[in-house]
């Protein structure tokens, strides 16, 4: 199933690690949306998550910690012709690129995110993380975390994000299958994968994700339903929904360049002096 | 024949001052003279007083003159605060129905009203005053104002009477001021330095640009924002500045020339960025547009306060290059330039301005285009498998666009030749070797300093960046009075090649910035073995001049 999408044997994740489950998933996707290696870029900042698109054979811009959605959201632009995804974990994109995901959902450039979320950081050895529940203790925070976990599947819905989904990496299929629709998805797609993390967290397991994860059941819940979505967003807890939790046909960012509407940036021809020479006019 | 004249316009923020003081420019520009134009503004949007001068000429100028011949006061307060610039027997015109013996006392409002319009267009009736008071044909004034409001065809009409109205008012009052124009030579645009360099990154074919809007910067988004359906352009308003670079790091790995924008402050949050285009060895041009700091620090002025920032900033260790243009002229040229340089040594390369070039005026000999010089180094084939950072001439990779090869890897971590993370040490070893080779070939490309003057003056006065223009009317002032210097500009300030400073070798050397504590004169002493005898420093906000250097030159104080 993954059509040229080929994996490297070494990586630098722990044995047992969800990311493989993740990377596996990814493949899968993209053989299934029938895409080649060289027209994928995946879009990664800092952590292990972000090490996803070395064991994998397309495209690769590896930036800067939290930074990959702005370069994600430029590249879309540049040549809106490539499949951009970006593979980040919750501290890199909740954390350190907070900031830069609030606009990419006003944004909503034509990219899928994909939030590798183990609630714990792994590369620094195992500090709580903006999705760490209340009270999880870490050698940092030894008397546990005292600030609530951010929701970010909630936050997507109220920043209108045009597809928000929850997957999860104990589930290879379906969360193939949730990629790939995401990433079918003209608009910004967030999927906050839920990711236990072997090393360092040992509250949020597979056994611990496995008695409460679910997907409602088909007719059940209506994703274009922003007040129902919003609803499902904030069910956490006992029961923990996956799938589509929100969907919304919004203007594509890179859709709004005039210069993006006969063909792509990258290959648009230098202007000519006669326009310059037009520019310079309106000095005199 | 020589001449000069020296206007100043005095207001409120939100009086329209500028709309005038454009118009007013474009108007001598039109007429054949060289123009220089300032503003002083007060870091608000309305109230408190601000002031555009205009110094017009029959050959190029740089900075603001040094007094006033005539003084246009909008807010009633301008006539005692510049009283005392004013030339014995320069005028000021006053919106008032009677006035001094100095004063040209016209009832602008009043006019403006009768010919139609509101108070604001008493802008207009001053227009067409100064034009009368300064000897202006009517044919060069009447068509520019209808092709300024060309758009709008009842403010068209308004304007268009006021000045006609202010026109033939000020001529009935019987003053005026001893200007006369030579016969007409072809117009020049009338624009500042950040205009300027924006045309340049047009003709540099740059495609992208992103930014977040910070004083003195914002100028250059605005203007290519404007541009970007004729272009064909992408300009984005970024978030911050952290986004800004990384989003035009993305565009350039994606295959397109990128720019970014700012100052001191929002750089500062961008040099995580720098350091990334240093590790993926992508093309990337960043102007800092500098003002005065620390932090905030006086937001609309002036100051080279962020040369060793620029050329320091980054962890780690990769190449850059730092580029200063001296005037507007210079500021198109450098825009090109610093495109083909990142983009032939896959380097960051830095354009510092400042405030006094960003927004002062000027009349530079029209661009010509068809000299630019655009390269394309992107690879049109690549050979299969593709390593992004293959060793090359020079340390200069292969640079393929993402979708043509079958992978473009890059990677902010250490990494091999393909772009892919390592640990090992060999071939870290190797890629910093590779990154830092193409150092030597990049300063055997930086030009030479600018130089005017005597060569063998045993005095030199060296600037860099804006101080240029400032820099040779000291000289031409200080030479008339019998004290011959040369005087130096650097232009491209990074890196230093040590070959073009033996000339000062022996001389007397005074460097003049617009910084405290001698940036450039540290750079020269430490990397270019150039004995500094002194320096000359300004710091309070405000240009660098002619008057300044001199004052400080002769008489020995160092700030």
């Amino acid at each position: 199933m993954t059509k040229g999408f080929q994996l490297t044997e070494e990586t630098a994740w722990c044995p047992g690690c969800g990311n493989f489950a993740i990377r596996q998933a990814v493949a899968q996707a993209l053989g299934r949306c029938e895409l080649e290696p060289n027209r994928v870029v995946l879009v990664s900042g800092i952590g292990q998550a972000a090490k996803l698109p070395h064991y994998i054979n397309t495209n690769i811009f590896n930036g800067l910690h939290g930074r990959a959605v702005p370069a994600a959201t430029a590249i879309k632009a540049v040549n809106h012709d490539l499949t951009v995804l970006v593979t980040t974990g919750d501290g890199d994109c909740y954390g350190e690129g907070g900031n830069h995901l609030l606009h990419a959902f006003r944004r909503n450039p034509d990219i899928t995110i994909l939030v590798h979320d183990n609630q714990v950081y792994g590369l620094t050895k195992g500090q709580a993380s903006p999705t760490s529940e209340y009270g999880f203790v870490t050698k940092l925070q030894s008397h546990g975390v005292k600030n609530e976990p951010l929701n970010p599947v909630a936050l997507a819905v109220a920043m209108d994000a045009s597809l928000v989904a929850r997957g999860f990496a104990g589930d290879i299929q379906g969360l193939a299958a949730l990629i790939a629709l995401a990433v079918k998805h003209r608009g910004l797609s967030l999927v906050d994968i839920r990711q236990p993390c072997v090393s360092f967290n040992k509250l949020n397991t597979y056994a611990w994700y496995r008695e409460r994860v679910y997907y409602p059941e088909e007719g059940t819940h209506d994703p274009s339903d922003r007040v129902a979505a919003f609803r499902l967003a904030l069910t956490w807890g006992d029961r923990i929904p996956l799938g589509v939790i929100y969907r919304r046909e919004r203007p594509v960012f890179e859709e709004q360049f005039a210069a993006l509407t006969e063909g792509t940036l990258v290959s648009r021809p230098y202007p000519g002096t006669a326009l310059l020479e037009k520019a310079l006019a309106a000095f005199y | 024949m020589l001449y000069e004249l020296n206007l100043k316009l005095g207001g409120e923020a939100g009086q329209g001052l500028q709309a005038l003081g454009l118009l007013l420019g474009r108007l001598y520009a039109r007429a054949g003279c060289h123009v220089f134009a300032n503003q002083d503004n007060e870091s608000r949007i309305r109230g408190g007083h601000n002031s555009y001068q205009l110094r017009v000429a029959s050959r190029p100028v740089y900075t603001m003159g040094e007094a006033i011949d005539l003084l246009v006061d909008l807010d009633g307060e301008s006539r005692r605060i510049h009283a005392p610039e004013l030339v014995p027997g320069g005028l000021v015109l006053v919106d008032s129905a009677s006035g001094g013996p100095r004063e040209v006392a016209l009832p602008l409002t009043e006019i403006a009203r009768a010919a139609g319009g509101r108070e604001i267009h008493r802008n207009s009736v001053a227009a067409g005053a100064v034009a009368a008071l300064t000897g202006q044909d009517r044919d060069t004034l009447f068509p520019l104002i209808d092709e300024t409001f060309a758009a709008d065809p009842a403010a068209r009409a308004i304007n268009s009477a006021c000045a006609r109205a202010g026109y033939r008012a000020a001529l009935e009052t019987g003053k005026s001021l001893p200007f006369a124009l030579p016969s007409r030579p072809a117009g020049r645009p009338y624009l500042n330095g950040h205009e300027a360099l924006s045309l340049g990154c047009l003709a540099a074919g740059c495609k992208f640009m992103a930014a977040y809007p910070m004083s003195p910067s914002t100028l250059i988004i605005t203007y290519l924002s404007g541009q970007a359906d004729a272009f064909g352009l992408v300009v984005e308003q970024a978030e911050d500045e952290v986004a800004a670079i990384n989003m035009a790091l993305g565009a350039s790995y994606a295959g397109v020339r990128a720019l970014t924008a700012t100052s001191g402050g929002g750089f500062a949050l961008m040099v995580e960025g720098l350091s990334l285009a240093g590790m993926l060895e992508l093309p990337v041009v960043v102007v800092i547009a500098q003002r005065p700091g620390p932090a905030t620090g006086l937001p609309t002025r002036t100051e080279q306060g962020d040369l060793l920032f620029a050329i320091g900033a980054g962890h780690g260790e990769f190449p850059r290059f730092v580029l200063a243009p001296a005037t507007a002229a210079e500021a198109f040229a450098a825009a090109p330039r610093a495109f083909d340089l990142a983009e032939r040594f896959q380097v960051p390369v830095i354009i510092l301005t400042d405030q006094h070039l960003a927004e002062s005026y000027l009349t530079p000999e029209p661009f010509d285009f068809s000299r630019v010089n655009v390269t394309d180094y992107r690879l049109k084939q690549a050979a299969s498998p593709y390593h992004r950072y293959d060793p090359g001439p020079d340390g200069v990779s292969p640079l393929a666009v993402p979708g043509t090869v079958d992978a473009v890897v890059v990677d902010s971590d250490e990494h091999d030749a393909r772009g892919h993370i390592i640990e090992d040490a060999a071939t870290r070893n190797a890629m910093v070797a590779k990154r830092l080779a193409r150092i030597p070939a990049m300063r055997a490309m930086v030009s030479p300093p600018l130089r005017q003057g005597p060569p063998e003056a045993e005095d030199v006065l060296l600037g860099w960046g804006s101080g240029w223009g400032a820099l040779c009317e000291a000289g031409e002032k200080l030479a008339a009075a019998g004290r011959p210097v040369e005087v130096w500009g650097l232009q491209e300030v990074w890196p230093l090649n040590p070959e073009h400073f033996a000339p000062l070798s022996g001389r007397r050397v005074t460097v003049v910035e617009s910084n405290a504590t001698g940036q450039m004169a540290r750079l020269l002493s430490g990397w270019a073995a150039v004995r500094v005898a002194r320096g000359i420093n300004r710091y309070d906000g405000r240009p660098l001049s002619a008057a300044y250097i001199i004052r400080h030159f002769e008489g020995g104080e160092t700030a």
